[in-house]
């Protein structure tokens, strides 16, 4: 008590000043404090979008659903909705993403905002197959759809009423598409092909050497060219027309995607036209690449067949008997590759996916799968074209991954049960704590009541020396206490009036030297200062840490009333369950994976039987007729 | 023969014309997978809500990193510290970079810190507007109370050209 009444007097002479050079502090803490915002809502959405565009999609739509459940977000916040549809549509949930969508529909925003989510959704529907239900939702676009945005609608469109035959309004679609780049590209694409389908050829192949013409040098846009020189080579050959085909042909890349089929394409214009040795070069270079590919496989048929219709007889005869071999070898290997299909890791191996990256999301799976063997080699190439096979594949990766969550959920759940059961076991421990915090709360108030009561008294001491009777030393008291008491005797003496005041005032000066003596040697002006902010600074410091233990109370008060604990058995139950629903799904999608590629290996393997077959038949035809007539062009088609 | 050959321009024909812009496919999804995906998505936000209950009570801070929209600044790498003990270091990969760009914001922490005045201090790595590397330490001065806490560092171009960067704070406080 002695040290606070000796800090209490120290504080008291410049209690004033210390009050005006804390204005400007005081000032600066409030600006911070109005700096700070309470309304989260824009670093919230700063991390969900920087999750959005790292590709962890899941991660994203999580927190969406998250915030929407703390009332961060709400349903009138058009961008948030936005998104939110966006990334059910991307999960594979139509329901969830019509109803955001919808919400976003009805809101006052920018168009080009609720425009974007609007068409993705568009496209999902498209991706998935369902063509009616595609159908009627791209006729009813929305008002205001950007140039772009019009296009892909139209491009979209067209595709489905290519698929359902009404070529005639694909083509007044297609027709004057407002789009630049590979939209517009891919727009001249599908009008020449519904032209075609039509009967319009002429049409259709102008429009296709538009978009040769047109389509710039990036890969999609040449592999587009390509695509587009090789069906107006087929359509030429088709008509008979071998000059024109081969003037296709030739724009088609020698290293790409489709320059194996042109090569047999370009090879074929020359047999079918009797040209022999010219058909030769194309089967050849054909003959030096990937045996796997079936238009490769074809090529050594057809180059035995050239020989021998050259009446080469030792060449054809080598010919075929090459060709037997590697075709046999592919049968093996086809064999080999139909074994590999029932093994568990199929179709795993196709595209693995990495541990603890960004791969893990259920949401990050790449559109084509990672480069590989199998695939290069040609063998799945037709079968990743297919979007049945590449739809079913992305589910499958899908599954995959959220069969890797749920196992990590699982364990997450493990953990957090303990640290609930750890909780609830302090439960006894609660009001204990809550009664502390009472007693902490009252000494506090008190603590701040003093505080008052100092403050008060050192505005007074800026007036009234006697203040600082509380900063004297022991010796200096008793001196200050016998003053006093020989001050109050000074009546009782007896003495006339002039030798009493005499007295009186040598008491007084004594008594103010001895309170000059106090006031020297009390605390300096700065050292009251420092003693007064570290007060102020420590009072709020524990303020602060008061509340901050009240809201530890009250969240583990609020923890303990929901009981966590119980619920995390039935979360566990509700995890194993959709584990062992995740598991047959992805089951059912593996085995519906496996028909399609088992088809297609079948397919294979009746081809390249029937290869091996017309190889041996080439065989015995050329040793038993030395001299071969070349095939009449009308027997060939 | 001739029909082996004919077959293989029959083959072709059909692939093209079957083929189109954009691939439709062929099977929809089934109705049970949706429903199995809506229980994944249920199951996932009942335990992430347990896990920001249990683990991260209503007083947490969390430290972000972001860079100004149409800034030039690419980071490489932020070594955060609260009250001179080190509680963040991260290396920024071009795909971060690329969403920082875009608004993205970077967890750099999430904790309990306890209430009062804080100091912390980041000492960032980074590519100017220019192109030239720098790093820069930049302190700053909070505090917290009971409430969750949100402390953003935003990286962007001086325009002045003074300095290879700016970088600015900004403080939330919530109660969720």
């Amino acid at each position: 008590m002695k040290r606070i009444a000796y800090y209490t007097g120290r504080w008291s002479v410049i209690a004033l000043a210390v009050a005006a050079i804390s204005q400007p502090a005081l000032a600066v803490d409030l600006k911070k404090r109005l700096d700070v915002s309470t309304d989260t809502r824009e670093p919230e959405f700063g991390q969900i979008y920087y999750d959005y565009h790292m590709g962890h999609h899941f991660s994203a739509l999580n927190m969406v659903i998250q915030d929407k459940n703390k009332g961060l977000f709400t349903d009138d916040d058009a961008e948030t909705e936005s998104l939110l549809g966006d990334l059910y549509t991307e999960f594979g949930l139509p329901r969830e993403a019509d109803a955001a969508l919808s919400r976003v529909q009805a809101q006052d925003i920018p168009s080009s905002t609720r425009n974007m989510p609007w068409l993705r959704y568009g496209k999902f529907l498209y991706q998935v197959g369902n063509d009616v239900a595609t159908e009627n939702y791209l006729r009813k676009p929305p008002a205001n759809l950007t140039t772009y945005q019009e296009s892909e609608r139209r491009v979209l469109l067209a595709n489905v009423l290519i698929h359902k035959k009404s070529y005639g309004e694909a083509i007044k679609l297609l027709t004057n598409l407002p789009a630049q780049g590979a939209l517009a590209s891919y727009g001249l694409y599908n009008l020449g092909v519904a032209y075609i389908q039509e009967g319009k050829f002429v049409a259709g192949i102008a429009s296709l050497n538009n978009m040769i013409r047109a389509a710039g040098n990036d890969n999609e846009s040449l592999n587009l060219k390509d695509k587009a020189a090789l069906a107006i080579a087929y359509q030429y050959l088709k008509n008979g027309n071998y000059e024109d085909a081969r003037n296709s042909l030739l724009r088609v890349r020698l290293e790409g995607p489709y320059s194996n089929s042109a090569l047999l394409t370009l090879a074929y214009s020359h047999y079918l036209s009797k040209n022999y040795e010219k058909a030769l070069p194309a089967t050849l270079e054909l003959q030096s690449r990937n045996p796997a590919d079936p238009t490769v496989q074809e090529a050594f048929l057809l180059g035995a067949r050239v020989y021998e219709d050259l009446g080469a007889k030792t060449q054809a005869i080598a010919s075929y008997r090459i060709g037997a071999l590697t075709l046999r070898e592919q049968l093996t290997q086809l064999e080999r590759t139909a074994l590999r299909i029932d093994a568990d890791n199929w179709p795993d191996i196709l595209a693995p996916a990495q541990v603890n990256t960004n791969d893990a999301d259920p949401l990050n799976v790449k559109p084509l799968p990672a480069t590989n063997n199998a695939i290069t080699a040609g063998l799945f190439s037709k079968l990743f074209a297919s979007p049945a096979f590449n739809e079913g594949f992305k589910q499958y990766q899908q599954l995959d991954r959220i069969k890797s969550l749920l196992d990590t959920r699982l364990r997450d759940i493990a953990a957090l049960q303990e640290v609930a059961q750890t909780l609830e076991a302090r439960q006894n421990q609660i009001p204990d704590a809550v009664s502390r915090l009472k007693v902490l709360r009252e000494n506090y108030v008190t603590l701040v009541k003093k505080w008052q009561a100092v403050q008060i008294r050192a505005k007074r001491m800026g007036t009234n020396a006697d203040a600082y009777s509380e900063a004297a030393t022991q010796a200096e008291t008793a001196r200050l206490q016998q003053i006093n008491k020989l001050l109050r005797k000074i009546s009782k003496l007896g003495l006339d009036t002039k030798q009493e005041q005499e007295m009186q005032d040598r008491l007084n000066r004594l008594k103010s030297l001895t309170m000059f003596e106090v006031a020297r040697h009390a605390a300096s002006r700065d050292e009251i200062y420092e003693k007064l902010q570290e007060s102020t600074e420590q009072l709020r410091n524990t303020k602060s840490r008061l509340a901050t233990v009240e809201t530890l109370l009250a969240d583990n008060q609020n923890v303990l009333q929901r009981k966590n604990s119980q619920k995390f058995p039935e979360l566990k139950d509700k995890a194993l369950a959709l584990q062992t629903q995740v598991d047959e799904a992805k089951l059912a999608y593996k085995n519906h994976l496996r028909t399609l590629a088992k088809s297609l290996l079948e397919e294979r393997r009746q081809r390249l039987t029937t290869y091996i077959t017309e190889t041996y038949l080439g065989m015995e035809r050329v040793e038993n007729k030395p001299s071969p007539v070349a095939p009449k062009v009308s027997e060939k088609l | 023969m001739n029909k082996g050959y004919s077959l293989l321009l029959v083959g072709c024909l059909t692939a093209f014309t079957a083929s189109v812009a954009f691939a439709a496919g062929e099977s929809s999804l089934p109705s049970d997978l949706q429903d199995l995906k809506s229980e994944v998505l249920s199951l996932n936000r009942d335990v992430t809500q347990l896990e920001n209950e249990l683990l991260f009570p209503s007083s947490s801070t969390t430290v972000l990193m972001g860079v100004i929209a149409g800034s030039k600044i690419r980071l490489v790498d932020v070594k955060l510290s609260v009250d001179d003990q080190i509680v963040s270091y991260h290396a920024y990969s071009e795909q971060e970079t690329a969403a920082l760009g875009k608004g993205g914001l970077h967890r750099l922490f999430v904790g309990n810190v306890s209430s009062g005045a804080h100091t912390m201090q980041a000492v960032i790595t980074a590519y100017d507007s220019a192109g030239k590397d720098f790093q820069r330490t930049v302190n700053y001065s909070f505090s917290k109370n009971s409430l969750r806490k949100i402390v953003e560092i935003k990286a962007g171009d001086d325009n002045s050209k003074v300095q290879p960067a700016l970088f600015n704070f900004r403080e939330w406080e919530s109660k969720n």
